[in-house]
């Protein structure tokens, strides 16, 4: 007895469900409210507190929006089987027609998947370019180094660090940036692999001991956004929280000079 | 047989061409190496199937073939039982562990892979 | 030693002893298989055990029932686990049991090889959970073991050792099984069972093997290399002496990304002989299912490093395109899948439903591993839970359905009794069910920015979904208590299947429950990819059916 029975105590019209005048407004209602939807709805993601950031959102609602229409086609083409073709109750055993390819179709179905997958990869190439774009003039330079268990934030050109002592999941030290223009960012690794990720940005990179990572973030507004290392590095791997604090040029230099020649301060919850 | 030829022979392919897409592209040694000596692998298993095996008239690759044309062909030795294997697994087991917790495993377990590949080499001459 | 002729089964009276001896000595490809079954399936109510402490350490930010070193080494061990003692190896078990039955063969081609594979594989399998009570405890790095942390400084203690040797071993038995299997299908087919007309899931299990023989040495030498580095006073990964952090990682992923679909193919061509049967119909599309499964196995060797995008020191761009690719073949099969229901005559038991899960969840994975192929947009992916529900949804709402869809199907073949289609049947809904509730809230967690591999997270975002994932869980545990139960009902009730309960269309319906010792007493004429249902029609039909399709034949039968 098969478990589906749904759609077999449809109404009994011909064409097996809601008029055809009914359906049409449907659609037509949920595509006004995809296309004004759309721009607003980030499917999860962050919208990106970085220039960076929002490309790689971009990117992210564009795989989605193109994950809808294919999922649901498959979905609809299994639903449709699935309640469509079920063996009937009162079936008389014949085979049905045993059909075992149709060259055309396979054909399309393969090639239309190709063109799909290059589109995307088009733009992932785009957005990659920018994301992954280092800036000659880069109005502040900050060098990052992961450590067992947390960070250390090097300026160079005014004599401190701040290293992170004692972190938790939820407190950790802070990395102040400026607004507006390029920030970029060496990362390092001092003993084994980190990852310096900020979910707001959405974006990492890993702290690869032997190797100096480079970086840039633009962020646009002022605020605070909280950091995680992304690599497993051992047991305390959840207390490398940090976070960044970007504020106006103007406070940042101030903040600068304030701590200017200070050497190392350390920062603990 | 050429069925078998044929997808070792695009391993083989696959490897050096996108071995060497990947070279010039990348400058990345290791995954080239890899990617070429899939490549190797492909190649001496096709090149062996090609040179040795090609003119193989196989009974299950005649499209018309039945059970009886098979009949009273031998075909194998399928050994009823053999205790030689779990002997020998046990011998390579204990002597990696000697690796990690002391020779005298290590001695252990080789005089048991020695002594079971004996047994097997027996085995397959009785 | 026997030549092979065909003796008819012989029933006697064997002790206890007897029967243990008779197991610890058999080559016989289906006891082996049954080994390999069976071990696989104890290793994963193992895994799922270590799960289900995960999963309620996670219910709550704070620690609430481990420390963080042991669910550090939950989430090691859990992983190597289901991998390499779990669903690897129950495909190879899988096909060991049924690729000689369905070529039509006496056994596999060297069955002491398959004994000690599957003693190997059994003994790695020792040896890695009982890593747990080593000194310093089991290794606790991740089933990815990335150096320098699972180096000497990193993780002192035998038990990280131990895990290198336990891997080794599955990989030298897995080897060992590829090997076997391929000369199995190159030389014991039997008489008229050309390449072209083996079943579907022969096929993948032979493409799954060649990747196996390619993958594995990288991996053997990977962990090698870890151990002299660890023991030796090597230095390979070691970057102050000249050696390299990330050679580790390439190593490891070109093993890595094949062994995913080392874990994946075998349960595509179960899908594919399963689906048709249950919608009497052949297989839609079987050139472009070979043709797809062959460049599934090819590209899959190309895009190791998108496991390494964040890294900054590989080519993103030539991953990302080759990732985005091997989509496509995979796309294909949906077709293939979809086509045979069209137009058919469809049952749902629980075989088939399991097969129909296994299709609407492998969809979600794919399409999010399609996302994860794009370069920046794993720049945020990476390491978070999005990733973790990524591959859990395409190994778990994929390849365990179709392991259970391959164990409702072939376990009346292979014990000669039936399962209960009623606790069959809830066991998919409760699964099912329990299946989405867990994973779904980590895309939601993962997006949002929680890492993996953390025992502690804080408080706000990630709790929700965290404890939604949770319940999820216990309802899953609750599905595999309704499976266990329905597995030892079976072999009390003993209720006979018969040859063939389903209508099947492989060779292996035309003997009997379970087959003789070398299989077959007789064959029908193989004429086709389903000599089975051949045979059946002989009467009705004439003779197979003409090659019913649009456009030329593109592989005459």
């Amino acid at each position: 007895m098969p478990i589906i029975r749904a759609g077999e105590r449809r109404t009994g019209r011909a064409s097996g469900g809601p008029g055809c005048g009914t359906r049409a407004a449907t659609s037509a209602a949920i595509a006004v409210i995809a296309l004004i939807g759309m721009p607003a709805c980030t499917f999860g993601m962050p919208r990106g507190a970085t220039v960076q950031g929002r490309h790689i959102s971009s990117l992210y609602q564009l795989l989605f929006w193109f994950a809808i229409p294919i999922g649901g086609l498959v979905y609809g083409l299994m639903l449709w089987s699935i309640l469509r073709y079920r063996r009937r109750k009162n079936d008389d055993g014949s085979l049905p027609k045993q059909t075992r390819y149709h060259l055309p179709l396979e054909i399309t179905y393969t090639a239309i998947p190709v063109v799909i997958v290059l589109v995307l990869f088009g733009f992932t190439i785009s957005t990659m370019a920018k994301v992954d774009k280092v800036s000659p003039n880069a109005a502040a330079t900050v060098d990052v180094t992961g450590f067992r268990w947390q960070w250390r934030f090097d300026y160079p050109g005014y004599a401190f660090s701040i290293v992170g002592v004692g972190g938790t999941p939820s407190s950790g030290p802070t990395l102040v940036l400026p607004t507006g223009g390029t920030v970029h960012i060496t990362l390092r690794a001092a003993d084994v692999i980190h990852s310096f990720f900020v979910p707001d940005f959405n974006f990492k990179r890993d702290a690869i001991p032997g190797v100096t990572n480079q970086f840039d973030l633009t962020i646009p507004d002022a605020g605070v956004f909280r950091g995680e290392c992304a690599e497993l590095c051992g047991i305390d791997h959840s207390d490398m929280t940090f976070f960044i604090r970007a504020v106006a040029p103007a406070q940042f230099r101030a903040w600068l000079q304030d701590h200017r020649g200070q050497g190392v301060i350390q920062e603990s919850p | 047989m050429r069925t078998s030829i044929g997808y070792w022979g695009y391993v083989c392919v696959f490897g050096f061409v996108v071995g060497a897409i990947y070279w010039f592209l990348t400058y990345e040694p290791a995954g080239t190496l890899l990617l070429i000596f899939m490549g190797l692998c492909g190649l001496v298993i096709s090149g062996y199937l090609f040179v040795r095996a090609r003119s193989l008239s196989l009974p299950e690759d005649d499209r018309e073939g039945t059970f009886e044309d098979a009949a009273g062909v031998p075909i194998g030795r399928f050994s009823a039982g053999s205790v030689w294997p779990v002997l020998m697994g046990l011998g390579i087991a204990l002597g990696l562990q000697g690796f990690i917790f002391g020779r005298w495993l290590l001695v252990a377990g080789g005089v048991l892979f020695v002594w079971a590949t004996i047994g097997l080499m027996q085995e397959s001459r009785g | 030693m026997s030549e092979t002729t065909l003796p008819a089964a012989v029933h006697e009276h064997r002790t206890r002893a007897a029967r243990l001896l008779d197991v610890i000595t058999t080559t016989n490809h289906k006891t082996i298989g049954l080994l390999y079954i069976w071990a696989s399936l104890v290793f994963f109510l193992a895994g799922g055990l270590m799960a289900e402490l995960m999963r309620t350490e996670l219910a709550t930010p704070a620690l609430n029932l481990v420390s963080r070193q042991t669910y550090n080494e939950l989430f090691t061990i859990h992983g190597t686990t289901m991998i390499f003692l779990f669903i690897a190896p129950i495909g190879l078990g899988f096909g060991n049991y049924l690729v000689p039955l369905q070529i039509g063969a006496p056994d596999m081609a060297f069955p002491r090889l398959n004994a000690l594979s599957v003693w190997l594989f059994i003994l790695g399998g020792v040896t890695i959970l009982s890593s747990f009570g080593a000194s310093h405890g089991a290794a606790a790095v991740g089933w990815t073991a990335y150096a320098p942390l699972s180096g000497a400084t990193g993780s002192p203690g035998p038990g990280m050792d131990m895990w290198i040797m336990g891997v080794l071993l599955t990989s030298i038995a897995s080897i060992m099984t590829a090997v076997n299997l391929m000369a199995t299908v190159f030389m014991l087919r039997a008489p008229g069972m050309t390449m072209w007309r083996m079943s579907l899931f022969t096929w993948n299990i032979l493409i799954t093997s060649i990747l196996i023989l390619v993958a594995f040495p990288p991996l053997a030498a990977a962990v090698s290399m870890l151990f002299i580095d660890r023991h030796f006073q090597g230095h390979f990964f070691d970057p102050s002496h000249g050696g390299s952090v990330i050679l580790y990682q390439h190593l490891f992923w070109f093993f890595g990304h094949p062994e995913v679909y080392v874990m994946v193919l075998p349960w595509f061509g179960v899908v594919t002989d399963i689906i048709p049967v249950f919608s009497r119909k052949p297989i839609f599309g079987y050139a472009g299912f070979v043709l797809a499964s062959l460049a599934i196995a090819g590209l899959s060797m190309s895009v190791w490093a998108h496991h390494m995008f964040t890294t900054g020191l590989v080519d993103n761009a030539f991953f990302s395109i080759m990732s985005f690719l091997i989509a496509v073949p995979t796309g294909i099969k949906f077709f293939n899948w979809i086509g045979t229901m069209w137009r058919g005559k469809l049952t749902f038991e629980t075989p088939m439903l399991f097969c129909l899960g296994f299709m609407a969840n492998f969809l979600i994975g794919g399409i999010t591993g399609v996302m994860l192929a794009s370069a920046p947009a794993d720049y945020d992916f990476q390491d978070t839970y999005f990733v973790v529900a990524h591959m859990h949804y395409v190994l778990g709402g994929g390849s365990l359905f179709a392991i259970f869809a391959a164990f409702f199907f072939w376990f009346p073949k292979m014990t000669g009794f039936r399962l209960n289609e009623r606790l069959g049947k809830a066991f998919f809904w409760i699964t099912e069910i329990g299946f989405n509730l867990t994973f779904w809230p980590l895309f939601i967690s993962g997006l949002r920015g929680m890492q993996r591999r953390v025992a502690e997270y804080p408080p706000g975002i990630y709790t929700t979904p965290n404890q939604l994932s949770t319940l999820g869980a216990y309802v899953m545990a609750v599905g595999v208590i309704v499976f266990l139960v329905c597995v030892v009902q079976a072999f009390r009730k003993k209720i006979p299947a018969g040859d063939d309960p389903w209508g099947g269309y492989t060779l292996e319906w035309v003997t009997t429950s379970p087959p003789p010792e070398h299989n077959f007493e007789w064959l029908p004429p193989i004429r086709s990819e389903r000599p089975a249902f051949d045979w059946r029609h002989r009467e009705t039909g004439p003779g197979t059916p003409a090659e019913v399709g649009v456009g030329p034949p593109v592989v005459s039968t």
